[in-house]
């Protein structure tokens, strides 16, 4: 058949939408992890949201590390 | 407008608003067995029947049936297995085809009369069938490469520095396990469920404006089109009234041009007052 033809072998390149996905995956689970462990140190230090915004703001920057790391040029 | 018959007319209509149980078949076992139950029976059978009957007596030059069969699965292997997880692929073509003609069933659904949902828009159904596939993908990586050399694998970045990794494995961690195969449910989900969602609020949307639009008593008093809130004209706004007299020197041409209408409009005396 005609699809038998191709010539084998990874195609190794993704499409736009699975980019897209990935590298929101990576946002959205860096400000949850981090900002989860901020709330968690909140609690346990009593402070008032300061280390939520810290978390959230260090899990982003991560998150736009990986994204780089992963899908940057 | 006064010839227009309103749907709302007599009292609400018994399908509004939509209830719980519109996701239940009449006269059905009541809490199991939803609409979506059925249609995915039937998107089941449909795929077991075409792959059984085609290939129930399989010739070296293919009919009709079996060339559809053999041309679907030759994209599952050939366009899915090889292309993107390698040669290995082989191995998952049949899993990959079957996964592939169940959603493919499932999601014309959505455009098939009477039926009009894709059961694939119940975030339900993507999540088992994500779940089923990574469990799968787990399982062979772990087969493949050993459990640490896995975990190695899916939780550690390449090319980071090494005071970086207590930072970054658990996002790689959270994003490999659980983001990713959220995020892979979900886009089937919400482009599924956005179809729905976009046919209803335009039937349901196109429903309710055209019962608002429709108050005959209102037609029959005035006859302008300014905005009115709960059926009454803002403070404000002026009547125009097109039998009014009008201005000396003024024709009904020209004042109906914009800019004279506009001037015409706002600053007419209401015609009880005139």
């Amino acid at each position: 058949m005609a699809g038998d033809q191709q010539p084998p072998g990874r195609r190794g390149e993704w499409s736009a939408a699975d980019i897209g996905w990935t590298a929101l995956g990576y946002l959205i689970s860096g400000m949850a992890f981090w900002g989860f462990v901020g709330w968690l140190v909140d609690h346990w230090l009593g402070t008032r949201g300061i280390a939520i915004g810290v978390g959230c703001i260090l899990g982003a920057a991560l998150g736009i590390y990986l994204v780089m790391r992963r899908l940057g040029a | 407008m006064n010839g227009q018959v309103s749907l709302l007319a007599e009292g609400t209509p018994h399908w509004w608003p939509p209830k719980v149980e519109d996701f239940f078949l009449p006269g059905w076992i009541y809490p199991w067995v939803t609409k979506f139950t059925v249609m995915v029976w039937i998107a089941v059978a449909i795929v077991i029947l075409f792959y059984v009957v085609s290939y129930r007596n399989p010739k070296l030059v293919p009919g009709k049936a079996q060339w559809l069969a053999e041309t679907i699965y030759s994209f599952g292997r050939d366009g899915i297995g090889t292309d993107i997880i390698g040669p290995e692929g082989v191995r998952f073509a049949p899993y990959l085809t079957s996964l592939l003609s169940f959603i493919a069933v499932m999601n014309i659904f959505g455009i098939l009369p009477f039926f009009q949902i894709a059961p694939t828009a119940h975030i339900a159904i993507p999540v088992a069938l994500a779940a089923v596939t990574y469990v799968l993908y787990v399982w062979v990586g772990v087969q493949k490469h050993g459990f640490l050399k896995f975990m190695k694998l899916m939780t550690i970045p390449a090319g980071a520095p090494g005071f970086m990794l207590p930072l970054l494995i658990p996002l790689e961690f959270l994003q490999n396990f659980i983001i990713r195969p959220f995020t892979l449910s979900v886009r089937l989900f919400a482009n599924m469920f956005a179809g729905h969602f976009i046919l209803l609020v335009f039937t349901l949307g196109g429903f309710l404006l055209l019962n608002a639009a429709v108050d005959p008593g209102l037609a029959a008093r005035d006859r302008d089109h300014l905005p009115r809130i709960a059926g009454r004209r803002p403070a404000g706004v002026r009547v125009r009234d097109p039998d009014r007299r009008l201005p000396a020197g003024l024709t009904r041409r020209r004042a109906l041009t914009s800019a004279n209408r506009f001037r015409y409009k706002f600053t007419a005396t209401p015609v009880s007052a005139a």
